[in-house]
């Protein structure tokens, strides 16, 4: 085992865990802390799998925008944690049933597929090639992002007024 | 020599098998978006693992456009989640008669 | 001049930007507005008409034009410009929002369009979900105090999940055939289909597609996005974007070239679930909007017969009853909104009377639903006829024999409707209903359409099996 293996299996070790306690915390917060760990360990995999780029950007717009973005609109509901119900076996028991399946399949992906047991080499992307590679290949994904983004933003401003927008035609019913 | 891909796939499995738990349990609406989030992670992870597997940049290109696709996702649901929070006082996906025929 | 392959998707971004424009600057004046898409969606279709022989590839051939693809970008440019046709009363949307309405069609045609031309997965599934991201904003787009946030929220959510569920099934097909490009993954795909990360990458694959389709365990969000949505956005989703679904659906099942028996098995068990599921829940609807969310369903099971045959038949049999199906789905929703000119929900008893309301939009739909129910001579028989055949000549005598069973249960429900309209009284004497002349137009050539292509499919059917060649 190389130095690189065991600090894959410490990072697996690492994101399994946190995701594990983000997705059973009560507290919402709490699970986004979690979450935010996972995704540091995330970014350092990506490293490992020579993609410094990726790292960097998984840690700026995922653990740090996205995230939180999250805990920006948690504290703004000000949603309290005791209010939230204990889910209940009717909804972990299909959950559970789903992810087992999904881990089953992926047991089975793992131990009869010949290919995957390549070793995976080290290498390094470094962000100049990937971004030449990235404009010159695909650029009309790129196009159809910028749309998707626009789209998003036309979006997210129309339903933050909308609320506003019910309460006065609903007032103008009334009258 | 890091680890074979079988090894990574398995995690990036177990990964988006919580990622579902999380979303398919429906505690409430904030939770479901983060289960969709650790499933893009997930295959996020894949597309690295395999990018280095075939020394090629592809998957790497798609993990960008997965970063894109969350964000939009974050934005746009949030401004649902709210608009729905304001509308309704809760978060519950139960109390939105979510699931009838 | 590998420009000029792209003008039809460069005229759809030329009027994203106009309607980007109105929604700014301008005054909310509803009237101005719907002219001018009425006029950019009729120059949309004859651009996409002027555009059907080209062909060739474009960036970095991530993005093929092909007879396929021009035959969809037709059809979904027709989808579109008939849809904005039932716009002039667009009562289910604020004023001020219909600038924002329009952009958001405008740009899912676009997306769609950029879908079915594109050949390689990442194209493919950024199209996909652009698609995706504006019909989740048109749901909520309706005025009122309804169902339209929730049924929002469940649509997004469900979207969401299985667009990452589809993401992860990308990820392992490229974890095993190396690239992402549809043509080279025929190639190399047939050799790696025996390992399960393949079969089960292009499954999650299709999941995708299929949630876009309405098919069984990804059909939840049809029934409440149907009924929250205003009845316009309604008959967009139902119509166009289903035709998109269908044609990419096609040229992803065309990638495995039937050797793989684990995806026909799944595909053909998905199929009987949806159609038998979607006409059994049916039966109970008094909604007319959540009726034809099921009847969808369904026919999503129908459409599954065609392309699970994997022979050229099959696959034009498939586009044949797309096209079949967006006429006929169309011309039920025309009397929705009609009928509901306030923009609201419409019970099937609220038809009642309608055949002395408005004969022509009683006649209308009925003619629209017994093709839906695929009754002789309409285009519903013709397309559920050939699809049959496809699937026969592969011997799916059984996959056959219970959409037969499923068409016969379908009857009951269908006919429930055409009684509302033409044999039960309404209780108030309601007025007659007006119908204006380009209306009555519309109706007309959509009739004359159903009925003729029902009778003389032949060109309709060269056409569609010249697509289909473009594929294998």
């Amino acid at each position: 085992m190389t130095i690189y293996a065991a600090i894959f299996y410490v990072l697996a070790g690492v994101i399994l865990v946190a995701t594990g306690m983000a997705i059973t915390r009560r507290n919402l917060v709490h699970s986004i802390v979690y979450l935010i760990i996972s995704f540091f360990g995330s970014a350092m995999l990506y490293y490992l799998f020579g993609a410094p780029l990726l790292a960097a950007l998984e840690i700026i717009i995922y653990a740090g925008a996205i995230m939180v973005l999250f805990l920006f609109i948690i504290m703004m509901l000000r949603v309290d944690p005791s209010s939230l119900r204990r889910p209940d076996l009717k909804q972990w028991l299909p959950a559970s049933a789903l992810g087992l399946i999904y881990v089953a399949i992926a047991i089975l992906v793992v131990t009869q597929d010949p290919g995957s047991r390549t070793m995976l080499e080290m290498a390094l992307t470094k962000p100049r090639v990937f971004g030449e590679f990235l404009f010159q290949k695909y650029w009309l994904p790129i196009e159809i992002v910028s749309f998707l983004l626009l789209i998003a933003l036309v979006g997210a401003l129309y339903l933050g007024k909308a609320f506003a927008r019910d309460a006065r035609e609903r007032e103008e019913a009334e009258k | 020599m890091i680890v074979p891909y079988s090894h990574v796939l398995f995690l990036a499995g177990v990964l988006f098998a919580m990622g579902v738990v999380c979303a398919v349990a429906r505690r409430n609406l904030i939770m479901m978006l983060i289960g969709v989030e650790i499933m893009l992670n997930s295959a996020g992870l894949v597309f690295v693992a395999a990018a280095l597997r075939w020394q090629q940049l592809e998957g790497q290109v798609f993990v960008l456009f997965i970063f894109a696709i969350a964000a939009a996702e974050v934005s746009v649901g949030l401004a649902l989640i709210i608009y729905a929070y304001r509308r309704t006082g809760s978060l519950d996906p139960e109390k939105y008669n979510i699931l009838k025929w | 001049m590998t420009w000029s392959l792209f003008i039809p998707e460069l005229y759809f971004m030329l009027m994203i930007g106009v309607f980007f424009c109105l929604a700014m600057v301008l005054r909310p004046n509803p009237k101005r507005d719907f002219f001018i898409a009425l006029l950019l969606s009729t120059l949309g279709v004859v651009v996409c008409l002027a555009s059907v022989k080209l062909e060739g590839t474009l960036f970095y051939n991530v993005y093929r034009v092909d007879l396929f693809s021009q035959v969809f970008k037709v059809i979904l440019a027709i989808g579109f410009f008939l849809v904005i046709c039932i716009c002039s009363e667009l009562t289910g949307i604020g004023e001020r929002y219909h600038p924002e309405f329009y952009l958001l069609l405008t740009t899912c045609t676009l997306a769609m369009m950029l879908l079915v031309s594109s050949v390689e997965l990442l194209t493919i599934y950024m199209a996909l979900e652009l698609s995706s991201y504006c019909l989740y904003l048109l749901v909520p787009l309706r005025r009122g105090y309804g169902v339209h946030v929730e049924s929002g929220i469940k649509y997004f959510l469900v979207g969401a999940f299985t667009s990452a569920v589809m993401l992860f099934g990308i990820a392992s097909l490229y974890g095993v055939v190396h690239t992402t490009y549809v043509g080279e993954i025929i190639r190399v795909l047939p050799g790696v289909i025996g390992r399960p990360a393949a079969v089960i990458g292009l499954l999650l694959t299709l999941c995708g597609f299929l949630f876009k389709l309405a098919v069984f365990p990804f059909h939840i969000w049809a029934p409440d996005a149907y009924q929250g949505a205003a009845n316009q956005v309604t008959a967009y989703i139902a119509t166009a974007s289903k035709v998109a679904a269908v044609a990419i659906l096609t040229r992803m099942v065309a990638l495995s070239s039937g050797s793989s028996t684990y995806l026909v098995h799944v595909l053909v068990t998905l199929s009987i679930a949806s159609m038998t599921l979607g006409n059994l829940v049916a039966i109970v609807q008094k909604d007319m909007k959540r009726l034809l969310a099921y009847s969808s369903i369904s026919h999503a099971g129908y459409v599954l017969i065609g392309i699970v045959s994997m022979t050229q038949s099959g696959y034009a049999g498939a586009i044949f009853y797309a096209v079949a199906y967006l006429m006929m789905k169309f011309t039920c929703f025309l009397v929705v909104v009609k009928v509901a000119y306030d923009g609201s929900d419409l019970k099937i008893a609220q038809l009642a009377g309608l055949h002395r309301r408005s004969p022509m939009l009683a006649m209308a739909l009925m003619l629209g639903v017994f093709g839906l129910a695929g009754i002789p001579p309409t285009i519903g028989f013709t397309g559920k006829f050939l699809v049959f055949v496809a699937a026969m000549k592969k011997g799916y005598f059984t996959l056959v024999l219970i959409a037969m069973i499923n068409v016969v249960i379908s009857l009951y429900y269908y006919l429930q409707v055409v009684r509302a309209a033409y044999l039960l009284e309404s209780d108030a004497s309601l007025p007659p209903m007006k119908v204006s002349i380009p209306t009555k137009l519309l109706v007309g050539t959509l009739v004359t359409a159903i009925l003729v292509l029902g009778v003389f499919p032949q060109y309709l059917l060269e056409l569609t099996r010249a697509a289909a060649s473009a594929l294998m």
